[in-house]
C-alpha cells in the first residue's frame, strides 16, 4: 500500500535512505545529500527533491535537523507497522556485498505495533534450500528499471517530441529519431537484465561458505553473455539458465502473452543490431516481413512489450 | 569507496583461494553497487583460463595490481 501510495520513484528514494540509515535514540536516521542520493540511483537531483517531498508530505520522513554549513539535511524514516528492514549486519557487509539491497524492504508482520515501529535491524542469510523457494523480495533491478530506465527512455521520447511536435498522426523525416529510440530501448532493458542477474548471483554467493563464495562467483559470471551481447533469448536463458532453473522454459511457461513478448524480443533485438551496424539491406528485410518498422508506434509497442 | 582503478588497468581478483590478474573491461553501476566486469587472458591469468574471458564482480572484490590490499 504504502509503495503504491508513494509512487515507484519516491519509494526508490525511501529504500536507498533506509539503506544508508541507521538507529539513533530507537529511530531511524539519515542524512541524505541529494546529490550522492542521485548519484547513487542514476536519477537526476532535481527527480531525487521532488520525492522526497512527497515522501515528506506523506510523513514517511521528517526532518531532524540540518548539519552544519553546507550540510545535509537530516531525516528520521518512519517506516509502517508490517514494513520492516532487513539490511545486513556490518561485520558481514564485506562478505555478502549488495546483498542487502534484495532484502531491504518487503512486507511482514512484527508483533506488536512497538516493536515494528522501534524498527530492528538484522540480516536474514538465505539458506541453501531457501534459494529454490520463492522469496518476496523488493528488487533493485526492477525498481532501477521502472524508475531510472524508463526515465531515461522518457528523455530521449522528449526530444522526440519536440522534434515532431508530439502530436497524432504520422511525421517525416523522424526515421533515425525512431531507430534511436528503439536502439536505446534494447540498451536500458540489458542494462536490466544484468543488474538483475547481479542480484541473483548475489544471493546464491551470500548463500555459499565463504571459502566457496569466490569459486561460485567465478562460475555464475565467466564469460557472462550480456556483458557482451544483447537480451535475447539465448543470451538470458544461457546467462540465468546457470542459476539452476530454466528461465525460457519458465517464462514461457507462464502463457501465450509471455512467449510473445519473447519473440518480440528477439525481433527487437534483430533489428536493434541492423540499425546498431548500419546495415540497410537487414533493416529493410526485417521491415519488408512486417515484423517491426521504425515508427514511434512500433517503439511505443515494444516498450510497453518490455515494461 | 574510491575506484583506484579505470578501464584498461590490470587488476587482482580472488579466484577460488587463490588470486589472478585480469584488466578491466567495463565499470558499471552506481555507488555503493558498482560492479566491474574483468576480462582474463592466459597471459595475466597464469593460466588458470586457456581462453579470453571475463567475470563480472562488485568493486570491493578488486583491486588494482601493485597495490597493498
Amino acid at each position: 500500500m504504502l509503495r503504491r501510495a508513494l509512487g515507484a520513484t519516491a519509494w526508490f528514494v525511501l529504500e536507498e535512505l533506509v539503506v544508508r540509515a541507521t538507529v539513533i535514540d530507537g529511530e531511524l536516521r539519515v542524512r541524505a545529500p541529494t546529490r550522492e542520493i542521485a548519484d547513487a540511483l542514476g536519477l537526476n537531483k532535481d527527480t531525487v527533491t521532488q520525492a522526497l517531498v512527497r515522501l515528506r508530505a506523506n510523513k514517511t520522513i521528517t526532518s531532524v535537523r540540518r548539519g552544519g554549513s553546507g550540510g545535509a539535511t537530516a531525516f528520521a524514516v518512519h517506516i509502517p507497522s508490517r514494513l520492516i528492514t532487513i539490511p545486513l549486519l556490518a561485520d558481514e557487509a564485506a562478505e555478502v556485498g549488495h546483498v542487502e539491497r534484495l532484502l531491504t524492504l518487503r512486507t511482514n508482520s512484527l508483533g506488536s505495533s512497538s516493536r515494528s515501529q522501534r524498527v530492528h535491524l538484522w540480516w536474514v542469510r538465505p539458506a541453501p534450500g531457501d534459494l529454490c523457494e520463492t522469496v518476496d523480495v523488493a528488487s533493485h533491478a526492477l525498481d532501477r528499471w521502472r524508475v531510472v530506465g524508463l526515465a531515461r527512455l522518457a528523455e530521449l521520447e522528449g526530444v522526440h517530441a519536440q522534434a515532431t511536435g508530439g502530436g497524432r498522426g504520422r511525421r517525416w523525416g523522424t526515421e533515425q529519431l525512431n531507430r534511436s529510440l528503439l536502439v536505446a530501448l534494447v540498451a536500458q532493458f540489458q542494462s536490466f537484465c544484468r543488474d538483475l542477474h547481479d542480484e541473483a548471483v548475489a544471493v546464491h554467493v551470500a548463500a555459499a561458505r565463504p571459502g566457496q563464495a569466490a569459486v561460485l562467483r567465478t562460475l555464475l559470471t565467466q564469460g557472462r553473455k550480456l556483458d557482451a551481447q544483447n537480451p535475447r533469448r539465448s543470451t538470458l536463458g544461457s546467462d540465468f539458465g546457470r542459476l539452476g532453473f530454466s528461465f525460457i522454459d519458465d517464462l514461457e511457461g507462464r502463457g501465450a502473452a509471455t512467449e510473445s513478448r519473447l519473440e518480440q524480443l528477439d525481433v527487437l533485438v534483430d533489428f536493434r543490431n541492423a540499425i546498431g551496424h548500419g546495415d540497410e539491406a537487414s533493416i529493410a528485410a526485417i521491415e519488408a516481413q512486417g515484423r517491426i518498422k521504425s515508427t514511434k508506434k512500433a517503439y511505443q509497442q515494444y516498450r510497453s512489450a518490455l515494461k | 569507496m574510491a575506484i583506484k582503478f579505470d578501464v584498461g588497468d590490470t587488476v587482482i581478483i580472488p579466484w577460488g583461494i587463490d588470486e589472478v590478474r585480469g584488466t578491466v573491461a567495463e565499470l558499471y553501476g552506481n555507488a555503493p553497487r558498482i560492479q566491474v566486469v574483468v576480462e582474463l587472458t592466459p597471459e595475466l591469468s597464469s593460466y588458470v583460463v586457456d581462453e579470453r574471458t571475463t567475470v563480472t564482480l562488485p568493486v570491493e572484490h578488486v583491486r588494482k595490481a601493485g597495490v597493498a590490499a
